[in-house]
This record gives C-alpha cells, structure tokens and sequence, in this order.
C-alpha cells in the first residue's frame, strides 16, 4: 500500500485547472471531515483560488437550499462522513 | 438563481469585494440584499483583558465600530436594490448560520478572511466554519491582494480589579 496523493495535490490540481480554464467560479461541496482552518480540500481552494469558490451542500436543491423532506443531518460534513441515517 | 441573499461584512477589504460582488448578484437576480455584522466579537487589532468588566468596557466601542462598517456597507447598495441590515451582539459564527435559517436565505456571499484574520492565513476561521456548516451555498469572494484599508486605531482594554 502506498499513498498515492494528498488533499493538498487534489486542491493544487483543481486550482491549477481552473487557473488553466481561465474559471471565474470554481464549485465544490465542503470538506468530507472537520477540518481545522485552512486544512482540507475545500477549504485550501476557497484559501487559494484565483477565482470565486462557491461551496454547495450535498443536500441542496436546483436554488441552493436544501431539499425539503431528504433524511439526514443538516450538518454537511456529518453528511459525507456517511454516518447519516439518510445515507444507503 | 438566488433569490435571498445574505452578505457577511466585517470592514475588510475581502468583506467589501464580497459586498460588490452580492450587490451584482441581487441586481442581476433582482434579488433581496441582508448586510449582516457582529458587535459580538472583537475584530483585528483589538486587545482584551479577560478579567471582569472586560465585556461590558469594550461592547459600546465594538457596537459603535459595527454600527459603522453596517451603515457604510448599506451605503454602497444603489437604491434600486432591496436591503436589510443587520447589526447582532451574537458571535458571528452562530449568527450567520441562525440568520441563514430564519431569513430563508439561498446563498451566503462572505470574503475570504476578514478583519481578525492573521494577514498571512489564507482563509478566515469564520468563512472556514461557514463553508463547512451552511446549508445553503456559500461563495467565498477574495480581494485583490491589497494592503487593507485604513482603520480605526486599536483598542487596547485593560480591565484592573484594584
């Protein structure tokens, strides 16, 4: 076994294709963890990116908000750590 | 397209590009503006002696700082723009997410780091929690990389019991 990336090398790539792409708005859902500041994919690209970030919630509808009557915490980051009971 | 959006303001320059770029979007989604700020917390450069009294010394210096970063960003929105302001005495964390919910907000508009933010940290704690805790998306804006505008003097509170 051997480690094949960091989350610092997965935001340095996406930050880099964006700066590539010329992208105004780079879009991502936080971080799958409690992170501490600046730490974690999400969080090293909204630090760093050349352009706007925007982060979505995992439950989030077509405007944003999230979708009434979806099982589950409201708190992403229980979300992506799949101890939601919502989560199959 | 967003319809409610919520804007974080602390005076920083990062605040204040997240403030152009919320008043575009409510103009260009001819949505509502909510400018929010806290008294709560003391900003950048601020000095505090926890000791008793602490508290209480500093809250109309910080109430009076807020009530002024509030009524300079409410000034920037063009009149063609519905806004709400927002002064809370509630820590800004706590309070941007309660606002989110009680105001039916559908994205969250706040700079990269603000005004309490070591200068060499790329993302603040505040936007940090936000991002990982708002049900509604959050666009973090950055400014460009300028010095910070000038701001009032620090305030140092020492707060003796003799």
């Amino acid at each position: 076994m051997h480690s094949v990336g960091t989350h610092g090398d997965v935001a340095m790539r996406i930050l880099t294709r964006a700066e590539d792409l010329g992208a105004g708005l780079i879009v991502v859902g936080p971080d799958s963890r409690q992170t501490t500041i600046g730490s974690g994919v999400t969080a090293r690209i909204a630090g760093h990116a050349p352009a706007h970030v925007i982060v979505v919630h995992p439950r989030a509808g077509a405007i944003g908000r999230p979708l009434a009557g979806v099982a589950g915490p409201a708190d992403p980051a229980t979300i992506w750590d799949g101890s939601s009971p919502g989560r199959s | 397209m967003f319809h409610n959006i919520l804007v974080a303001v602390d005076g920083s320059a990062h605040a204040d590009r997240a403030l152009t770029e919320a008043i575009d979007l409510a103009r260009a989604a001819n949505a509502r503006l909510t400018i929010i700020t806290s008294a709560g917390e003391p900003r950048g450069g601020t000095m505090i002696a926890m000791a008793s009294g602490a508290a209480a010394a500093l809250g109309p210096a910080l109430f009076k700082d807020a009530e002024r970063t509030l009524r300079a960003a409410a000034d920037r929105v063009p009149d063609d723009i519905s806004v709400t302001t927002i002064l809370t005495e509630d820590p800004i964390r706590p309070a941007i997410l309660e606002r989110i919910e009680k105001g039916h907000h559908d994205v969250v508009i706040m700079g990269s780091r603000g005004r309490g933010t070591v200068r060499s940290a790329v993302l603040g704690s505040v936007s940090h929690h936000i991002l990982h805790h708002s049900p509604v998306p959050v666009l973090i804006v950055h400014a460009d990389d300028e010095p910070e505008p000038p701001r009032e003097p620090p305030v140092d509170v020492v707060v003796s019991n003799h």
